[in-house]
This record gives C-alpha cells, structure tokens and sequence, in this order.
C-alpha cells in the first residue's frame, strides 16, 4: 500500500508518494523543506535567489546553487552543449523572463534572436561554493535543476524514512528505497498534469523524465515558441517530437538525455541507442519510436 | 490524500534531518581524519623499521628523519559507500571535482528498463 501528497511548488507540482503511509509527513516535510531551500538558491524568478544575485553581479556564493550548476555543468559537458545552462539571456528575449503563469501567452511583437558564439557555459567556474559567470551570461537551471532535486530528495526521504519513496517535480520522476511490488506505476505524456493519453509503464529504480514542446509554450508574433531551447541557435527546438521520455539511472540523467533528444530532433533515437537510454518519443504527428528495451504498448 | 501536520511534528521532522545529516557529516570527517592517522602512524612504523635495519647494517650512516614525501603518503579515504553522495550543501565549503572531469550521475550506471504494467498510474510523467 503506497500513501501521497500533492502540494504545488516551484510553479508546477511536487507529488511524493511512499510505500509506508505512516513515514508520508515526515516525506512531505522533508520535500516542502527541500524544495524551498532549491528554490531561494535556483529560482531565475525570484529577486532574492543566489542564482539572481549571479544573473545580476556575475558571482554568488551559496552552496546549494554551487551544486545544482556543477551538475548543470556536467549535463552540457555530457551532452557536447545540447543541454546549456547558459542561455538565459534567449530565454528572456524569447518572453520566458516571469514565471511562466505570468508569461503572456501571446503578443503581437515578434523576436530576433542572434545565434550564440562558441559554448559560454564552458566558462561558468565554480570555486567552493562560489560561482561566477563572464559578463552577459545569464545562467538559468531549468533543464536540470528540478530533476536532481527530486533525486536527492527522493534519496534523503528514503534514508530518513525507510520507506520506498517516488518524488515527483513537475514530471520529473526520482524513485529510492525499496519499491513496490510491480513497481511504481507512471503514466508518460505530454503534459505531466494530464490523467489519459499515453502509456503507462512501472520502474523500480532510478529516474523518469518527460521533456514536452507543449506544455511550456506560448506566441510572439505568428512564431510559436516553447522553453527547449537549441544552443546552435537560440531559438527554440525545431518542433520533431512533441515530447521524449527517457529513463536512466538517476532522474538528472533522464532529464539531460530526454532534453537532449528534443533538440537532436531526428538524430535523437540513434543518439538515446547508443547511450543505452530506454525511451519513448512521440512525434508531433503522434507517431511513437521507442529505444532500448522501453516496453511495447499494450493494445 | 493530503495530510496536514502538525507545526510540531513537522519542526521535529526538521530537526531529525539536520541533526543526521550533521551526524553523517561529523562521522565522515572523524572517520577521514581516524584513517588518515592510523595510515600516517603506519607508514612511519615501517620506515623506522627499515631505518633501524639500515643502521645495523652501517652504523656510520646518518639517520634521515622520518619523513615521507606528500606524494607518497597515501590519501587517507573513506570507502565510497560510507560517503552520502548527495548530502545538501550545510554552508561549509566541501571539496568538489570538476565538473569536465566527472559524469552526470546516473549516466555511467545502466539505465534501468520500465516494464509493462496493468496496474493504474499512481503518478505522471510529463512535461511541465
């Protein structure tokens, strides 16, 4: 018997389920805790963050925001830049610069965008706790900081508690301690929020993680625009697949890897095999490839 | 189902976190420093050791202070699995390794593989 809770957070919603109902508050208040501790470190949107202190000053020290950019880092030096955390400036051009239940879903102006020169996340240093960015790069963590928060949190519940335990960050999915029997079962779709549609697999281990053009998107001009961006252009992500679920061992590599295969576009199958990496894409037709081993549909 | 807590409940939860993860710390750093030591002390009983034999061999030989050079004194570590691998920054500055240099975790282990299921979806995967 597995018990939950849903609560919203981060503009989206955090979900934590455990498979002993009695550790269920100690698992809601340690994910509450941590994820207001990610949130005052990483939030691009949010004057007080460490992360805004370093978008405005170029250094911040604060040891949670050291850590979620070294693993930032990592996934653009693991992804040759295919997932860069150094695009914040295009973000904001492109009209991602509120929270995104603020971001006017559509506005007559329309966006020029020059492409990035040579790969600024290169440059990003971090020195103890301490980071500094060169001048003119805005650092946003959108595409990795969510999924390693749900796999620390899911690891810290489950030391604490005993207890299997699913964390759950807007989709992005962290699994730890023992699991179900059958495992923890997961709809995959579009839109994280939605109860139909898709496919519905269990894991028992590791991270799940969906990237979707869909959900986070709105217009400028006659240009539709989404929050996955291409770093060889700075525009959003030629629109293949309208999304890719992927899973891995932890829910940061899932997360890197179904971000990734977003912007490869067609090149991300071949991409995902050769990594090993379960997945499922869904292309904007509806059309359904899925990679390495990731279960058939049942009819 | 939501649940509510108590303040209490929940400033004690808080509590039990903080203090383990000082715990967990404060055990990493005893136990770094204990074997570091306890490998420090060792190599020097050797080296006394093959000193006094050399003396006997030649006691016109002067004897060199014991002293091992830095890049032979091995590095005193915690086994790996004695070490928490995502512990949340307290505030003290913690050693770290490039970030070129290391991996996103989860991409050096294998990717575990989703299987089918009848069962309903306790949760969703999607974008958001």
């Amino acid at each position: 018997m597995t018990a939950g809770t849903k609560f919203a957070a981060i503009g989206t919603t955090a979900h934590v389920l455990v498979t002993r109902p009695e550790t269920l508050p100690a698992a809601g208040t340690i994910l509450r805790w941590f994820i207001g501790e990610l949130d005052l470190a990483c939030s691009r949107f949010r004057d007080d963050s460490a992360l805004s202190e370093l978008n405005r000053t170029g250094s911040a020290t604060h040891p949670l925001l050291a850590k979620a950019v070294e693993v930032a880092l990592r996934a653009a030096a693991d992804t040759d830049g295919l997932v860069d955390p150094a695009l914040g400036t295009y973000m904001v051009t492109l009209g991602y610069d509120r929270t995104f239940a603020e971001v006017p879903r559509e506005a007559a102006v329309s966006v020029t965008i020059d492409p990035p020169v040579g790969q600024a996340w290169r440059d990003i240093r971090i020195a103890g706790d301490t980071v500094t960015v060169p001048q003119g790069i805005t650092v946003d963590l959108g595409a990795t900081a969510k999924a390693w928060a749900a796999d620390v949190a899911a690891r810290r519940i489950a030391a604490e508690t005993g207890a299997g335990v699913l964390v759950n960050l807007g989709g992005d999915i962290a699994v730890a301690g023992p699991a179900p029997d059958d495992g923890w079962s997961v709809r995959v779709t579009a839109d994280h929020a939605s109860d139909e549609g898709g496919q519905v697999i269990a894991i028992d281990s590791g991270g799940l993680a969906t990237s979707s053009v869909t959900v986070r998107s709105w217009r400028r001009g006659d240009k539709r625009l989404h929050h996955v961006l291409n770093p060889m252009t700075g525009l959003p992500a030629a629109g293949i697949w309208r999304y890719a679920t992927v899973s891995a061992a932890t829910c940061v590599a899932a997360n890197t890897a179904s971000t990734a295969a977003l912007v490869l576009g067609d090149r991300a199958p071949d991409w995902l095999a050769a990594r090993r990496l379960p997945a499922r894409l869904v292309a904007t037709g509806g059309a359904v490839t899925t990679v390495a081993e990731w279960p058939e549909e049942e009819s | 189902m939501a649940q509510r807590l108590n303040p209490a409940a929940r400033d004690s939860a808080v509590g039990r976190v903080r203090m383990i993860t000082t715990g967990v710390v404060a055990l990493g750093l005893a136990g770094t420093m204990g074997l570091g030591f306890t490998i420090a002390e060792q190599v020097k009983a050797d080296k006394a050791a093959k000193a006094q034999a050399q003396v006997t061999e030649d006691t016109t030989e002067v004897a060199q202070e014991e002293q091992l050079p830095q890049d032979q004194v091995p590095q005193a570590q915690v086994p790996q699995e004695q070490v928490p691998q995502e512990q949340v920054p307290q505030g003290q500055a913690t050693p770290r390794q490039t970030p070129r240099k290391q991996a996103t975790p989860g991409t050096t282990t294998p990717a575990p593989k989703p299987k089918p299921t009848p069962k309903p979806p306790v949760t969703s995967s999607g974008g958001s």
